[in-house]
């Protein structure tokens, strides 16, 4: 073969060795991570990869394993591969994928739209491996409005004892009865509440707003979502 | 004109073709092209991909999902007792009893009896007497009387070692002579217990694990009428059979997308005949074996015949065989009932 034409050939075979991740790349940092649900550890094998990718039997691409419901179907995309193991067996609870509470909207039929809008199984950096820390700035990244005026946390009436009586909200319980004050960073007297001190991504009541508690009671006059701190 | 005619007349040459090797790089381009559109164009198929035969199952019912305090949500799986059905409200903490019409007659939890407390249970079973529910969030197992009355709440012991879990239960099935035999999806075990919860005998080696004998995420278990234990193997993509003292004998399918490989396997069922069945929430479809592990089919589109009709599942999950019937439990789309060909 000519000079050139040889070097043409290994660039190339280079460079597609590159884009295809022989070296393993940001996905190898799921090895260790929680979603490493393989049975051979890294470096004898690679099979934290198997969980979800299908190196072998695989009837079409991406090498994952598919989604049976083409996109535009409602749980399609990415949804089903997520539920197939947070849905209580390989993880207890799935709040995420309860129809009866209001869920953060993701749009089938468009990629990327799916639990992939906020969370990377490949990225273990912040907790729930979302792509950024839990709280504004995720929320932030679509939600662009103003946030110059935060409702101030005044954590002296909290240490009086005013401290609502469901003050922390956990997903992973799926209790959705309180509102989370603050991150689980702490905070100091004269901090911002958080975006998800009212708000919940998932499991929340409200469905606009996706608020954690009702805004408006009927009965009285008082918001509940007030209520729950001003007491 | 003529000058077009002559520049085809050089490129194909007078003996036929002269560039040989240009015509059939085109040819191979466009063989390509027509490749790729193909692929492009064509209907994503949906579920085993493969003309894979159907297994002749017939729907003969399909209760949905309703809302509303009588309904369920992310049921995961039944079970029959005195033609009663017993559909496990995984989402709303109890059970729900049904007629064989589909109609709730019943509804099983705290206000049945104060210690019907569930946390998200995976699984339920019975034999001709109780009810047996896996409480997949308390590391129990509980005994109710079909009425909602709760016999006994085990707590089931754990396997000694350090850092270790207790069990979380998510399969569960009981054997001829009053055992228990659980899946336990946080310590990669299947456990036997004896009627009391004590511990008789721990199938696995307490880690992620390919081999006999081994498991990785154990989940829906079912018996056979020689009192075989076939255990779903969730994340090495497999069901296990072992012998009626929990030894390795066989295993059915592989990990993959194509029929007769498993995604995302769940629960599984066995009929009269020894067929296995099993359950996929990732091809949202039902795969049927025979008893030596031969591929029988698939269950889980509208026309039976045909491969490529709609899929009936979204997210098909727990299995009971019943008198020639197969039940299957799926987290959205409510209980589909069938037919199985050759059972009464």
């Amino acid at each position: 073969m000519r000079l050139p034409l040889l070097a043409a050939f290994l660039g190339m075979a280079l460079a597609s060795l590159m884009t295809f991740g022989l070296t393993l790349g940001e996905q190898g940092r799921v090895i260790s991570s929680e979603h490493d649900l393989g049975v051979v550890a890294y470096p004898s094998g690679v099979s934290a990869c198997e969980t979800c990718h299908l190196p072998h039997d695989a009837s079409g691409e991406p090498l994952w394993a598919q989604s049976p419901h083409p996109e535009g179907e409602p749980f399609s995309g990415s949804e089903p591969l997520c539920y197939s193991c947070h849905d209580g067996t390989v993880t207890a609870g799935a709040y995420a994928f309860d129809p009866a509470v209001a869920q953060h909207p993701t749009t089938p039929g468009e990629a990327g739209e799916h639990c992939d809008m906020c969370h990377d199984p490949h990225v273990p950096d912040y907790s729930n491996f979302l792509l950024f820390p839990s709280g504004a700035n995720l929320c932030r990244t679509c939600h662009a409005r103003s946030y110059d005026t935060f409702h101030t946390l005044n954590v002296d009436a909290i240490d009086s004892g005013n401290v609502p009586q469901d003050g922390l909200w956990d997903p992973n319980a799926g209790d959705i009865s309180g509102t989370r004050l603050w991150d689980a960073g702490g905070s100091a007297p004269g901090d911002n509440l958080k975006c998800l001190s009212c708000h919940a991504a998932h499991g929340a009541i409200s469905g606009d707003a996706l608020l954690t508690m009702p805004y408006r009671d009927e009965v009285s006059t008082i918001s509940p979502l007030c209520r729950n701190c001003h007491d | 004109m003529l000058r077009r005619y002559q520049a085809l007349r050089r490129l194909v040459g007078p003996a036929g073709l002269r560039r040989p090797s240009l015509a059939a790089l085109s040819l191979v381009v466009a063989l390509v092209f027509v490749m790729v559109a193909a692929a492009f164009v064509s209907e994503r198929a949906q579920g085993p991909r493969v003309s894979a035969p159907v297994y002749p199952a017939r729907l003969v019912q399909h209760v949905e999902t309703l809302t509303g305090a009588r309904g369920w949500k992310q049921p995961s799986a039944m079970a029959v007792l005195d033609e009663r059905w017993f559909v496990l409200d995984t989402g709303n903490d109890r059970i729900l009893e049904l007629d064989q019409a589909g109609i709730v007659r019943r509804v099983l939890d705290r206000q049945a009896d104060k210690r019907l407390a569930l946390r998200g249970p995976m699984a339920i079973a019975s034999d001709d007497r109780y009810l047996y529910v896996a409480n997949s969030g308390t590391s129990q197992v509980l005994v109710l009387e079909p009425g909602g009355r709760v016999e006994k709440v085990l707590a089931l012991e754990k396997v000694e070692a350090e850092d270790e879990a207790p069990p979380r239960p998510i399969g569960l099935a009981v054997t001829g002579n009053g055992e228990l035999l659980v899946s336990d999806a946080d310590n990669q075990r299947v456990l036997r217990y004896d009627g009391e919860g004590r511990l008789l005998q721990v199938m696995g080696s307490g880690k992620r694990d390919g081999g006999p004998g081994g498991f990785n995420t154990p989940a829906g278990i079912a018996l056979d009428q020689a009192g075989d234990i076939y255990v779903v193997d969730m994340l090495n993509g497999r069901a296990v059979q072992l012998s009626a003292d929990g030894e390795f004998v066989r295993q059915f399918g592989r990990l993959g997308d194509t029929a007769g490989a498993f995604s995302r396997p769940k629960d599984v069922a066995v009929d009269s005949a020894g067929n296995v069945y099993v359950s996929d929430g990732l091809l949202a479809a039902v795969q049927v074996f025979s008893p030596t592990g031969e591929y029988l089919g698939f269950i889980g589109r509208e026309d039976p015949r045909d491969p490529d009709s709609a899929p009936l599942f979204q997210a098909p999950a727990g299995l009971t065989i019943s008198q020639g019937r197969l039940y299957v439990v799926d987290r959205f789309r409510g209980l589909f009932v069938f037919q199985l060909p050759g059972q009464g």
